[in-house]
């Protein structure tokens, strides 16, 4: 975009610059001999077709494709190319002996000449400035494959015999060097943008096998590191790649099995940045990359959660990551990821209960989903409503069954608060209300979960929570006893 | 309120309006995408309902020389040698492969409702899930 806007305003300013030599000349024109035009004119010609053809030739042939090629002559397009074709055109059709004034046909004439000339100064600016840029990076290329090389010495055999101080600095050095290199090839260079990538994953991939506890502070910072980039990178096909390429890593060292504690540590504080990355990166994620990444954290829950025994990680954090990654996919329309969103959290809750029950969160789950229900019912999606409604009761469910001396208030008093945003929201279509009212009726009959058991304790509750919220609530339990009682 | 897993690596994106009308109905619907799925998901829940698919991805954690994978995953859970983990009446086969041997090999397997995708009406399969429900 800068370099576009170069370009129109170079153009202008001799587009305007010639305007006024032409008009300044134009009285002494008679006075130039006849011979001295025709010179002009195909000087003007010569400098057209030399510097502008090769132009055309390139970008419109099967060459343009290569990046280097087309790198070095992509510096004046399509601005400039367009403004050149257009003085061409006059020159090769002699446009202006159409002008019958006499002062047009000289003004065009002067404008033309003059413009085929100096065009062809910032030409040469743009071609030199390119082909200089090219050279760098044709260096930066020797750079960064020689960063990669170094990345992957430090991880080989040899280095088993290092004093681990000093590898650990040769390592967070050379990864922070190259981390420079693959920000800025983010944009420029596909595949060594993706080297780059994997060169620092592989670096965490054996750090972490070789090392112990110690060394994981440097992998988070590494893991930083690559968030880091995440957040700094445009473009969403490259952040897709960061995504997939470090929740493979989370998959590779759950496999790995070597130790919870640091399993957990690690592949924790990685689903947290990939979840920032996502939501709060310099552009919005598309909705392959939230899909994908959803994929991926539902891939390594699963993973240990099958596990034998289960590896415990911080699964009240992954449940709040799938909350957060549900409420971005509905604020950017995204349905399919927030149902897929909706579906995690319930596999994890009602899984962690069966799996392992003091890590369940039941409570937190279902205020989850009271809060990615609320925001359903706010954008009034009734296929996501319907969605939460049948998993939030289907936990509850689980959880009576499962603990039947444990409390359920506090789940209830979610889902009443939900239900209360759903009636709320849904308070001109008659035809919500009615299944919303089926469906706590259905839990009443075939659960034996009688809903308005639980009205006095969630008023209680919101009172104290939220005043709009109780507000709704008290509202909702008006309309619904009393169309209960029309009824 | 039944649960309900379908087994089908096309339910998310293809095949999601067949979802609607079973959520509506307030049933929770388990997606498996591939038949390696299916089968943990069988050994970790109690379904009401199972749909397979018969053209799905295997999976990591499942060998099969079939061509179809979902038959495969059918004959390690009704082969004649297999501890049953679900009743074969809560089972339907919705596929589009209307194969007569392949019919007969599952009919063989003791798995009666199969019902094929072809111009099927969106409301079809909430209505062959209400069947199975009724049946039990």
């Amino acid at each position: 975009m800068r370099k576009n806007r170069l370009e129109i305003i170079t153009i202008i300013l001799i587009f305007i610059f010639t305007l006024i030599i032409s008009i300044i000349l134009e009285p002494y024109i008679e006075n130039l001999h006849e011979r001295s035009l025709d010179y002009a004119q195909i000087l003007a010609e010569i400098i057209a077709f030399v510097f502008i053809l090769p132009q055309v030739i390139i970008q419109l042939s099967i060459i343009s494709r290569r990046e280097d090629v087309k790198s070095v002559f992509s510096g004046c397009i399509p601005f400039y190319l367009g403004y050149y074709l257009i003085i061409l055109l006059i020159l090769s059709l002699n446009c202006w002996e159409n002008f019958s004034n006499s002062y047009w046909h000289n003004l065009i004439i002067l404008f033309t000449y003059i413009s085929a000339i100096l065009l062809i100064f910032p030409y040469l600016f743009f071609l030199i400035n390119k082909y200089s840029a090219d050279v760098i990076l044709r260096t930066e290329r020797r750079n960064i494959t020689n960063m990669i090389i170094k990345v992957s010495q430090l991880n080989n055999k040899d280095s088993n015999n290092r004093d681990p101080k000093i590898l650990e600095n040769e390592i967070m050095t050379a990864v922070r060097e190259l981390r420079d290199y693959v920000i800025a090839y983010s944009e420029r260079s596909y595949i060594f943008y993706v080297k780059g990538i994997n060169a620092l994953t592989e670096t965490i991939e054996q750090s972490f096998k070789k090392g112990t506890q110690n060394i994981d502070n440097i992998l988070i910072e590494i893991i930083e590191i690559l968030i880091n980039i995440g957040f700094r990178i445009e473009n969403d096909a490259s952040r897709l790649i960061l995504v997939e390429r470090v929740s493979e890593l989370g998959l590779t060292m759950i496999k790995d099995q070597q130790n919870e504690a640091r399993i957990n540590l690690l592949v924790t504080r990685m689903i947290n940045l990939l979840e920032n990355m996502t939501i709060n990166g310099s552009k919005a994620a598309s909705s392959d990359t939230v899909k994908t990444l959803l994929k991926q954290i539902d891939n390594i829950v699963k993973k240990c959660i099958r596990n034998e025994p289960v590896i415990k990680i911080e699964f009240h954090l992954i449940a709040e990551t799938y909350k957060r990654l549900c409420i971005y996919s509905m604020a950017k329309n995204y349905e399919m990821c927030a149902r897929d969103a909706i579906e995690n959290l319930s596999y994890l809750c009602i899984q962690s209960m069966k799996k392992i029950p003091e890590q369940a969160s039941v409570n937190k789950i279902c205020e989850a989903y009271k809060e990615i229900g609320v925001r359903g019912a706010e954008i009034r999606n009734e296929i996501l409503c319907i969605q939460i409604m049948n998993r939030f009761i289907n936990i509850i469910i689980e959880f009576k069954n499962r603990y039947p001396d444990n409390e359920i208030e506090a789940c209830m008093a979610s889902l009443l608060e939900f239900v209360a945003y759903f009636w709320h929201g849904w308070s001109n279509v008659p035809k919500m209300r009615i299944w919303l009212r089926k469906r706590l009726n259905r839990m009443k009959r075939e659960n034996r979960i009688p809903h308005k058991k639980y009205f006095r304790v969630t008023q209680k509750i919101l009172e104290v929570k939220s005043m709009m919220s109780s507000n709704i609530f008290s509202d909702f339990v008006d309309e619904y006893n009393g169309e209960q009682f029309t009824n | 309120m039944a649960k309900i897993l379908w087994v089908e690596d096309e339910a998310r994106d293809q095949l999601i309006e067949y979802i609607g009308p079973l959520m509506r109905d307030g049933h929770t619907i388990d997606i498996a995408e591939d038949a390696s799925e299916g089968y943990i998901r069988l050994q970790e829940n109690d379904y009401d309902v199972v749909i397979f698919d018969l053209l799905i991805k295997a999976g990591i954690d499942f060998e099969m020389e079939e061509k179809y994978p979902g038959l495969s995953l059918l004959k390690r859970l009704f082969g004649s040698n297999e501890t049953k983990i679900i009743e074969i009446e809560k089972v339907m086969v919705f596929t589009v492969v209307n194969d007569k041997s392949i019919v007969d090999e599952i009919h063989d397997l003791g798995i009666q409702n199969i019902q094929f995708k072809e111009r099927m009406e969106k409301i079809m399969l909430k209505r062959y899930v209400d069947e199975i429900l009724k049946s039990k």
